[in-house]
């Protein structure tokens, strides 16, 4: 409204501050509304003073944003992750999270890391393989520095078959590993002979089948399968039942009608991802990783390109601040556990499947997903709640992401950090619980709020970059 | 009796809520003393002053929340949370229909109900990053909110300037837009008068002095404290003078201000000479006050010269002492100070043993952890009541701002202190800045305050002039 | 509305309900109580709630007076006052026909170019002629008619100040004219028709005189207009372009 239009135009008041004075607007019947305010997390005063002085982080989110949203995944190929992950080496593997020592490791990532050296013919046996570590004779890093992402421990050897996701309407690429399925898996930490052999099997068959199968029906439009599957009840995090299906159906005809592969393993491939309900995340994750890289590198922007953890610390990233990582301890989740199983049991969060909480889905979409409120405990209104509260700390609603029991809104997409420091509201997300142990596997799966800290120190260092 | 003192961190409310709960904690039976308040230095001498153990919350800051009770027994302590918590969070941001999640800052809060206007009193060093916000939000802004650096008024108002929105404030008490009263307002009639002003107690005077003519207002806008220094060079107010002039519903604007940078003065002057609608430039001073300024709006309307509203008392005797000022406000002090000076001299800004002084209770050093004096009179009339006893003192002149905003019903809680001083032969002198539109009931503040036994004036003007006379004679 | 709610507390008629609006039957006026969605008529004391038809029953009994208006067990009282007369900036009578051109075109089948000549010429009788045959036709809870007739009306008096034209002949014209409306159309209407002879408008009204003397976007603002009521929007933008072209016109000759 222009300052002409300030003389004669009623207005209709937003307040925030001393109640008194809403009061006294509604005692003279003007159409107003209070902000529920409290003061930003301690320590970030400042820096969002400095930020607000230099006024780049709007047009810069914008951009960002612009960019993440602009992206068009398409599940193209499977291959090895030696042959396609940047700076893959023999003696790389990759893990989920910021960087990791493994003397801060939590028993998920011990377990499978030792799995994986086993796997990849370097060690023989556990102990040989712990010596190595400790040794340091691999090299650790996070996933997400190599444009891939993994669920729980995530880590990524180099014979291991990766999935291979292309931006149509760009040149980037992510990657990400095949799902194992539930149980005794090398994500959950364990290292046994069925495990080892499930690896082998994924490698020799799962992964060249998948990949022929994609020769022959073409790209998978992996956007459009996740935006039905969000309208099926699917939540994109912690059910996945409908995409799973929907990308059976996407690669049926391929796989029967591929005649260089032998039916036996035809019927393999397509009972494994049938039994698998999760088969889709690690692909979903992939689509992700590809939207928040587009996204990256803005100056100035305090959109959030990662949430990960490692089942130590978690990690943010944000646009504007580049590679930084901004850590604090992975909380414990509290939720549903399956069995006589406690939070007692419980390892801190782990993996990098916070991603989809970082492109609006998971947490983010949970009012889609009436089914996950059960699982993860807590009461329908209650869950649909906090959804509608990630609104307020996002930039955007998805275009393609849309939620039918809120009349096909978009999902809440494009955390702004300087919005959660100054709203006091935590970005919610949707999770799996791992067992502490190595090789457990799950125990439950709840609900955790991002550590509040982390954004802190993001907000702090993106106003020492505008200064 | 029990004393029970907690200190916590991370817990915040708004002074006027926490002065609230302090009330609804000593109207419990069995408490005779409880104090609920931010650690700040005052707050903590306070609780000093009513004997609580020291080192019970010596260690407290001002971020941090005291609950200081002092009840008969345990029992009656134990009854006490709930009182506290209902107390804490009453009618707090309802969610209403449809369970939806309550704003959390000025934007969102915008946009649920498509907001063209944004009021913000946080505290001060919090302001800035909401009031920017709104501004690039399109929202036209008043910041009630004192305590805001220099450095981000200037920058506040150079962006809106770029979108032709208005900034009012830093330090913005007041604005009639409209008819609508924000911050501390009265409730006028409306008309064709509009007042632009530094001062929200300025503009409070003004627009009381002018209904109480029959003279109704049209918008009454304050622009803050700090508009006219140099640093700002009067960015709002010329921005709002000329919006008035092309404004065809207002027929004459009046400018009030204290005294602003002599180059911003000098375009002012230059502006307002400019306009096609007259201007009354008021530039409060030794021989310029708001009374004469109203004066002079009332003639150049064309209407009669009014006798403003008074409750004067019967006679002059007082017992021997000096003339001590208990204002709410800086203006309205300021006025008193340059009618009185001239008649006996230099007075005292500060408080003072001895001698003539004019106090501003709405100092920062009064203020801090406090709701402002205009609410909460706790410290004014501690010193009132200190004040019967202390032979130094002849004369009290005070003053007592209604309308929307200020405390429910000063009169009632200035009167036991009032009869007291008149009983000990103090003159008390108050001026009444209200209108009888306003909830507190004009006539019925004055009424009471008179019968206790302070002569009573709309006009400080008038008051202050009353009390120069009753100490130094003849004015 | 300020007279009415001075005077003694007296009994009023409640005239009818709507989801958003109580209309209250007072003296010789009617007032209007009105939510945030309804359209703010110059009579009206407006909330800041909603659907306010639902807090009432139909057969409460009304007083008005003492500075309140009470319904049954609801008592209202208004808290701040609007003037529903706007002042338009001064204009030339060249620069309103510039403005008043870019109205759209009259369809209205009752609009007559009679009610243009005879304000144009003063014309007492012709006009109290065409406002008989305007007053009660039409449909709706204003009728077409009134509404053509208080758009003219109105934007007769006000438009015609802006141009710095002397109201003497709506003064004279009251009289007939407020007997007419008590006779011949319903008494929400008629009371609306005697605010808009002394220029007493609802507020998109008033926006669009406001946008035709160089305050604001025409478009717009007709656009806005257009939309009010069922009916009424059309009607009144009608009576609009019959009092502009009344001023113009005369001026002209």
């Amino acid at each position: 409204m222009s300052l002409e239009r300030l003389i004669d135009d009623e207005l209709i008041v937003a307040t925030v501050g001393v109640e008194i004075l809403q009061q006294a607007l509604v005692d003279q019947a003007v159409t107003s509304v209070v902000a529920d305010w409290r003061p930003p997390t301690a320590g970030t005063e400042d820096a969002l003073a400095t930020l607000a002085e230099r006024g780049i982080t709007h047009a810069a989110n914008e951009l960002a944003i612009a960019r993440m949203l602009a992206v068009r995944p398409q599940l193209v190929d499977v291959a090895s992750a030696r042959d396609v992950i940047p700076g893959m080496t023999e003696t790389t593997f990759l893990h989920a999270g910021p960087p990791l020592t493994w003397e801060r490791a939590s028993g998920p990532i011990r377990g499978a890391l030792i799995g994986a050296l086993i796997y990849e013919g370097i060690a023989s046996a556990a102990d040989e393989a712990e010596e190595i570590c400790r040794r340091g004779d691999i090299t650790l890093s996070p996933c997400h520095h190599h444009q891939t992402v993994g669920p729980m421990a995530g880590i990524v050897s180099p014979s291991m078959p990766v999935a291979v996701v292309r931006d149509a309407g760009g040149d980037g690429v992510a990657y990400s590993t095949l799902n194992e399925g539930l149980g005794k898996v090398l994500r959950y930490g364990a290292f046994g002979p069925a495990v080892i052999d499930r690896l082998q099997w994924m490698e020799k068959v799962l992964g060249p089948v998948v990949a022929a199968t994609l020769h022959q029906v073409g790209a998978v439009d992996l956007q459009a399968l996740i935006s039905q599957a969000l309208q099926m009840g699917d939540d994109g995090h912690n059910r996945n039942r409908a995409a799973t299906s929907l990308l059976l159906r996407s690669l049926g005809t391929g796989l029967i009608e591929n005649n260089t592969v032998p039916v036996a393993d035809r019927k393999e491939v397509f009972q494994f991802i049938d039994g698998n309900d999760h088969f889709m995340l690690n692909l979903l994750m992939a689509a992700g990783k590809l939207a928040v890289d587009a996204a990256s590198d803005v100056p100035g922007s305090s959109l959030v390109t990662t949430m990960a953890r490692n089942g130590t610390d978690f990690g943010v990233r944000l646009s504007g601040t580049g590679d930084q990582w901004f850590t604090a301890p992975a909380p414990i989740v509290d939720g549903l556990f399956l069995g006589a199983f406690t939070a007692d049991d419980a390892n801190p969060d782990i993996g990098d499947s916070a991603i989809t909480e970082t492109v609006g889905l998971g947490g983010f979409a949970m009012a889609a997903s009436p089914a996950i409120v059960g699982f993860v405990g807590g009461t329908a209104t209650g869950a649909i709640r906090r959804t509608l509260e990630m609104y307020e700390i996002t930039l955007a609603e998805h275009p393609a992401y849309q939620i039918p029991q809120l009349e096909f809104r978009g999902t809440p997409v494009g955390i702004d950090a300087t919005k959660v420091v100054r709203t006091g509201v935590q970005p919610q997300i949707n999770t799996g619980i791992a067992h502490k142990d190595p090789g457990v596997g799950m125990v439950g799966a709840g609900l955790v709020e991002a550590p509040m800290d982390c954004f802190a120190k993001a907000v702090i260092a993106l106003a020492a970059t505008a200064t | 009796m029990i004393d029970r003192v907690t200190v916590q961190s991370g817990r915040y409310h708004d002074s006027v809520r926490l002065m609230q709960a302090s009330q609804a904690l000593r109207n419990t039976d069995g408490v005779s003393e409880a104090l609920v308040a931010m650690g700040t230095e005052l707050n903590l001498s306070l609780l000093t002053d009513l004997r609580f153990d020291e080192s019970e919350f010596s260690s407290a800051g001002p971020n941090d929340l005291i609950v200081a009770i002092r009840a008969v027994d345990e029992a009656a302590l134990g009854a006490l949370d709930q009182v506290l918590d209902d107390a804490l969070t009453a009618g707090k941001y309802d969610t209403g229909a449809g369970d939806l999640p309550p704003p959390h800052v000025i934007e969102t809060a915008a946009q649920s109900i498509g907001a063209n206007f944004a009021l913000i009193s946080i505290p001060g060093r919090f302001a800035f990053v909401e009031a920017m916000e709104a501004v690039r939000a399109g929202l036209h802004v008043m910041v009630f909110s004192d305590n805001v650096s220099l450095n981000h008024e200037v920058l506040l108002k150079e962006e809106a300037v770029k979108r032709d929105l208005l900034v009012m404030g830093p330090d913005c008490g007041t604005s009639i837009i409209g008819g609508i009263g924000l911050g501390f307002a009265n409730a006028v009639q409306p008309g064709t008068v509009s007042v632009v002003g530094a001062s929200g107690t300025g503009i409070q005077q003004i627009t009381c002095l002018l209904d109480d003519a029959g003279i109704g207002i049209r918008h009454a806008w304050g622009t803050g404290s700090r508009d006219l220094s140099e640093a700002v060079g009067a960015s709002s107010t010329l921005r709002a003078l000329a919006a008035l002039d092309a404004d065809p519903g207002t027929e004459i604007i009046v400018v009030v201000s204290k005294p602003p940078a002599p180059s911003v003065a000098a375009a002012m002057r230059e502006a307002a000479a400019r306009c096609s609608t007259p201007v009354v430039v008021a530039f409060m001073g030794p021989g310029s006050t708001l009374e004469g300024a109203t004066n002079e709006v009332i003639s150049r309307v064309g209407a009669p010269p009014n006798v403003y509203s008074a409750w004067p008392s019967r006679d002059s005797e007082h017992r021997p002492g000096s003339l001590r000022g208990f204002y709410s406000g800086g203006t309205l002090r300021d006025e008193a100070r340059f009618i009185i000076e001239p008649v006996i001299g230099p007075v005292s800004l500060t408080e003072t043993a001895d001698g003539h002084a004019l106090v501003d209770y709405g100092d920062d050093e009064y203020t801090e952890g406090r709701a402002h004096p205009m609410i909460d009179q706790t410290v004014r009339l501690e010193r009132l009541n200190a004040a019967v006893a202390d032979r130094s003192i002849g004369v009290i002149l005070l003053d007592v701002v209604l309308g929307y905003g200020a405390n429910p019903d000063p009169a009632m809680e200035l009167a036991p202190v009032i009869r007291s001083l008149a009983g000990a032969g103090v003159a008390v002198i108050s001026s009444l800045c209200g209108s009888s539109g306003d909830p507190q009931g004009f006539e019925y503040q004055a009424n009471q305050l008179h019968k206790a036994g302070a002569a009573v004036y709309l006009s400080n003007a008038a008051a202050a002039t009353r009390a120069g006379n009753l100490i130094g004679g003849g004015l | 509305m300020q007279h009415l709610l001075a005077g003694p507390s007296r009994p009023g008629t409640l005239l009818g309900t709507s989801e958003h609006a109580i209309w209250i039957a007072s003296d010789d006026d009617v007032l209007v109580l009105s939510d945030r969605e309804a359209v703010r008529l110059p009579n009206a004391v407006e909330f800041a709630v909603d659907d306010l038809g639902h807090w009432i029953d139909g057969d409460d009994a009304v007083l008005v007076g003492d500075g309140i208006v009470q319904i049954g067990w609801l008592t209202v009282t208004p808290r701040r006052w609007f003037d529903p007369r706007p002042s338009l900036s001064r204009c030339t009578v060249s620069d309103l026909a510039r403005t008043a051109r870019t109205l759209p075109e009259n369809q209205h089948a009752l609009a007559t170019a009679d009610l243009v000549n005879a304000l144009a010429s003063e014309n007492e009788e012709e006009a109290l002629q065409s406002a008989s045959l305007l007053l009660g036709r039409g449909e709706g809870l204003t009728p077409e008619g009134d509404d053509i007739l208080a758009g003219a009306l109105a934007s007769f008096r006000l438009l015609g100040n802006a141009v710095g034209k002397r109201p003497w002949f709506l003064d004279s014209l009251e009289a007939g004219v407020a007997a007419l409306t008590r006779t011949r159309t319903t008494s929400f209407s008629g009371a609306l028709v005697r605010h808009a002879l002394h220029g007493r408008v609802a507020r998109p009204f008033a926006g669009a005189l406001h946008a035709l003397t160089g305050r604001g976007d025409i478009a717009s603002s007709i656009g806005h207009l257009l939309s009010v009521g069922s009916s009424s929007g059309p009607a009144l933008v009608a009576g609009l372009a019959i009092g502009s072209s009344a001023i113009t016109l005369e001026h002209a000759q």
